[in-house]
């Protein structure tokens, strides 16, 4: 199956921006030591001339308000944005897959108590909540990661468990019944390949949506003072009254590079769910099978690998 | 006399794949107030055939060549807007599995009303009148037309969808598969209803179908089609009786008779071939067992074998007599 | 010696119509799905039973009944002397499954499409530890896929369902019964949704099984003429009970039941110079879940009369090991013998 996934992806041209987008930019932050012409942690030896200074030689981007060069910032910020970012999906895929799994697979009481938990945690706004719990337990990395992590895994659940109800009815799933095999060997070997395409299409999703989460904590104050991140950036940039002196050097690379992950995370994303998705150019033609198994392969169009008609 | 003349039919898909011919210059007559059965196995060509013909073939698929003549027009050859004005209303199509492409959010009359509403400028308040006289025509009670698909049984939908395809009076009626997927007593009404509208309409019918039985029952005449081929071509006495392509024969002796349940059923070996590995000669050589040297090179011609019976195979010869 | 492999009795599967809120405080009674209202019946070693009907019929439920894969309201289901439900809630559930298998009508949906041909086959071998290793278990999913009539069979090892047609997925999945050598084995319509031309590939495969391995088969179907091909003895459901059963050839001869008759009628004749007139019931089948009072057939049926929505009919012994349940036919009172004449063809023995 993944031969034919990468055949279809790699026509998707949105798609293979994406995930350059996102590859390039992991790779600047992990070669951030490498490629940033400052490190930010260096002793400060900043004159007046540099207090949020705009771009010139040495300093494309500019300087902040303590005269540390901006684009050695932003650089250095990729790190712990992605960081978050990454982490926090984790825990999100790691407890909604775990979570909608169950639910889904089990049915009865258990699946009612744990949607209404979901349901419970997905109704109160995640900011806020976030903002609190973080303001009770402390700053830093590990709270962020885990605020955001703990707080957003529901969308995943319900997403899984849909799949895993619509999967479990289906009849190759009856017959692995029927031939004894058990519950965990059903949920692994039989539903989980089946949903693992959407669960990765929703996954780069919530990646964004945490390093998102991760920026937003962070202007507002709430992130790990001892870190830079692009959101970190921005906070400060703020409370320095970068506005004020019209110093858009220093505001505007931040907010561009969570743009350019979101992007990608997006592109990435809709190419991966069209894949994912078999559209059905030609209903009509549905039961016969060499047909439609033909018309998968069109130019423009859908996987080629062929799977079950819908319906 | 004849209504609908298909001549030199071909048709291809276009594909990143390449280019594959799924109808190969089919050629057959429909007479007016006859049913035509248009046999074969999945995959054979004749869905897209009459696809072609309703010019609904799906984007990869081009007509590269041919005609079909309705009532002398060639339907090949319309523009999209002309073709409008025909589809529905002097040919219509019942499609495979249609009584599961139901809107469910609708009521089954207003689906019905669409096409009277959108084809034949019926005003409002006849439109009504004409739901409640086509689902009479087709056996469901017409009080029945405020209720959603769901509340219908599968043959209730299946007269609902042949409602909808009678709605503009057409000439002629193709129905894919009709009775797949239906129990065998509402196989058997669904036969006799068509039976009888094709009686008190004078409609004129293509069935598709893999189903020899149903052909049988109810259709004049009958083209089997082979890998997007005819091979044999006749009315239905004949071809059940005195088959002259070897590919026919197989067919007939593949299908259980009840009259000697326990006769050996006899499968054809192999598979049908795959479109995109279309053997060079005669389509159905690899597993014909009367199969010569020539027939893997050679593409056979339409034989005729006797005034109205056709066989594609290098082996038909005229009968005497 | 001819074992009873398995024995039914009184089976009846009833399921709850799911209640609105509203109704459930209007106190309406609780009302029942009667999938399956009393079937009772044997088999033997090595025999072939079909079980036909048309939808609503109950004979999916019964066949998944006696797999132990749906649990029965009412009755018992032993196989070889076993109580399926006792087996199915006791650690030796895994030998019932490895015994007794089920085939499936959809050959498109009954195989996970992201395992290979020899994984769907080895499944089994590693779920109840049959093989010594991998080259064991190759060897034996090559037999299998063999016996299934895939060969050579190391060219669809590696193969994904997507790359096989309706048939061979159908043979796949046999193969993959095969190879835990079952007792039992339940083919639920499995060629319905197969061409016709391929049909009688899979249904002579079904029969070699039985010859050559001696498996015990439920075949179940809506069609009679693929019945009279496969099986030994037939029996004919409607609304969840049995109207008729016995040897294929007495109840296809002589079908005594009115909707037998019916059955029998509307089978399609492949030669139109023998179309004859056939016993075409109006309606359908309705839901079992208000069932008809007395005989379940009787608003469709051509010869009631007012006895029969009064009184429901038993199965009744007519001789020859065949019954049927009509109260037009049962025994010999004054209706005795064959007071229906039967429409269209007798069927030549």
């Amino acid at each position: 199956m993944s031969e034919s996934f990468w055949r279809s992806f790699v026509r998707k041209k949105a798609g293979v921006l994406g995930l350059t987008m996102l590859v390039s930019i992991i790779l600047v932050g992990i070669l951030a030591p490498w490629i940033a012409p400052f490190d930010p942690d260096d002793p400060i030896t900043a004159t007046s001339a540099d207090v949020m200074a705009p771009p010139r030689a040495g300093h494309p981007l500019g300087q902040d308000e303590v005269g540390r060069d901006v684009l050695s910032l932003v650089i250095y910020g990729t790190r712990i944005s992605l960081l978050v970012g990454f982490a926090a999906s984790l825990i999100i895929v790691l407890l909604g897959c775990a979570i909608g799994l169950v639910a889904g697979y089990a049915g009865g009481w258990v699946d009612t108590l744990l949607m209404r938990i979901t349901d419970g945690i997905l109704v109160i706004p995640a900011l806020p909540l976030m903002l609190v719990i973080i303001a009770v337990a402390g700053r830093g990395i590990t709270n962020v990661i885990l605020v955001i992590g703990l707080l957003t895994w529901t969308y995943m659940a319900r997403t899984v468990r849909a799949q895993v109800l619509s999967v479990r009815e289906r009849q190759f799933v009856l017959r692995a019944r029927a031939i004894g095999v058990s519950h965990l060997g059903i949920v692994i070997f039989h539903i989980l390949p089946q949903i693992l395409p959407v669960i990765f299409a929703s996954a780069t999703l919530d990646v964004s949506y945490a390093i998102l989460s991760e920026a937003s904590l962070s202007f507002l104050g709430l992130g790990d003072p001892t870190l830079v991140s692009w959101g970190s950036i921005i906070n400060r940039a703020f409370l320095r009254g970068a506005v004020a002196k019209g110093a858009w050097w220093y505001l505007v690379p931040p907010g561009m590079a969570l743009a350019w992950v979101t992007l990608g995370l997006a592109l990435l994303s809709n190419a991966v769910q069209e894949i994912v998705n078999p559209r059905l150019g030609a209903h009509h033609l549905f039961d016969e099978r060499k047909m439609v198994l033909l018309l998968r392969r069109r130019p423009s169009g859908p996987e080629s690998s062929p799977q079950e008609p819908s319906g | 006399m004849t209504l609908l003349q298909v001549k030199d039919l071909t048709v291809e898909y276009h594909t990143d794949a390449g280019i594959f011919r799924a109808v190969e210059h089919l050629n057959f007559r429909l007479e007016q107030g006859k049913s035509l059965g248009l046999v074969g196995e999945s995959g054979c060509g004749k869905t897209t055939a009459v696809l072609a013909m309703m010019r609904l073939l799906p984007e990869a698929g081009r007509i590269v060549g041919g005609e079909a003549r309705l009532d002398g027009t060639d339907l090949l050859r319309l523009s999209p807007t002309e073709m409008r004005e025909y589809r529905w209303h002097k040919i219509s199509m019942v499609f495979q599995g249609a009584m599961n492409a139901l809107n469910p959010v609708r009521t089954v009359g207003s689906q019905i009303e669409e096409p009277l509403l959108l084809h034949e400028t019926t005003p409002r308040n006849r439109a009504k009148e004409e739901v409640a006289r086509l689902l009479d025509l087709v056996g469901v009670s017409p009080s029945r037309a405020n209720q959603y698909p769901h509340q219908f049984s599968g043959g209730m939908r299946q007269r609902a969808m042949i409602a909808m395809a009678l709605a503009c009076r057409p000439r002629v009626v193709i129905t894919d598969e009709p009775t797949t997927a239906l129990d065998v007593m509402i196989q058997a009404q669904i036969l006799d209803l068509l039976q009888e509208l094709q009686a008190e309409l004078n409609l004129s019918i293509i069935m598709v179908t893999h189903d020899l039985g149903v052909v049988a029952e109810l259709c004049d005449d009958v083209l089997v089609m082979y890998g997007g081929r005819m091979a044999e071509c006749a009315d239905a006495d004949t071809i059940f009786n005195q088959p002259a392509h070897p590919y026919t024969r197989r067919l007939l002796l593949a299908f259980p008779d009840i009259n000697d349940p326990r006769a050996e059923l006899a499968s054809i070996p192999g598979f049908p071939p795959p479109l995109d590995n279309l053997p060079p000669g005669c389509r159905f050589e690899p597993r014909c067992d009367a199969a010569t040297a020539a027939c893997a090179h050679e593409i056979p011609v339409d034989v005729e074998v006797a005034p109205g019976h056709r066989a594609s195979c290098l082996l038909a010869r005229p009968r005497k007599g | 010696m001819n074992d009873l492999v398995l024995e039914v009795n009184h089976l009846r599967k009833l399921y709850p119509v799911s209640q609105g809120i509203v109704d459930s405080l209007r106190r309406l009674p609780q009302r029942w799905v009667h999938a399956v209202d009393g079937i009772s019946f044997t088999l033997k070693r090595g025999e072939i039973l079909a079980l036909v009907g048309e939808s609503g019929s109950g004979k999916t439920t019964v066949g998944l009944c006696t797999l132990g894969l749906v649990e029965p309201t009412e009755g018992h289901i032993l196989l070889q002397g076993e109580d399926v439900v006792e087996l199915v809630h006791s650690r030796r559930r895994q030998e019932l499954r490895r015994q007794a298998q089920l085939i499936f009508q959809d050959p498109y949906e009954s195989l996970n499409p992201r395992q290979t041909v020899l994984r769907a086959v080895a499944e089994p071998l590693q779920v109840h530890h049959l093989a010594a290793g991998k080259a064991d278990r190759v060897e034996k999913v090559t037999v299998a896929l063999e016996d299934a009539g895939l060969k050579p069979a190391s060219t669809f090892l590696h193969r994904y369902p997507q790359q096989l047609s309706g048939g061979q997925r159908q043979r796949v999945v046999i193969a993959s019964a095969l190879v835990m050598n079952p007792l039992y084995l339940v083919a639920d319509e499995p060629v319905s949704m197969l061409d016709v031309s391929i049909r009688a590939e899979i249904l002579n495969l079904l029969l070699s099984l039985r010859d050559e391995h001696n498996i015990t088969m439920l075949y179940i179907t809506h069609d009679l003429a693929s019945a009279a091909y496969l099986a030994d003895r037939v029996a004919v459901m409607y609304l969840g009970v049995i109207v008729e059963i016995g040897p294929a050839d007495v109840v296809l001869n002589d079908p005594r039941h009115p909707y037998t008759q019916a059955l029998m009628s509307v089978i399609p004749v492949p030669n139109p110079r023998r179309r004859h007139k056939r016993m075409v019931l109006q309606g359908e089948t309705p839901d079992p879940i208000d069932l008809p009072s007395g005989c379940r057939f009787h608003p469709r049926c051509p010869e009631a009369n007012h006895i029969c929505s009064e009184v429901e009919p038993r199965l009744e012994d007519l001789g020859e090991d065949h019954q049927a349940a009509c109260l037009l036919v049962s025994g010999t009172g004054e209706n005795g013998q064959s007071a229906i004449p039967v429409m269209g063809e007798k069927v030549r023995s």
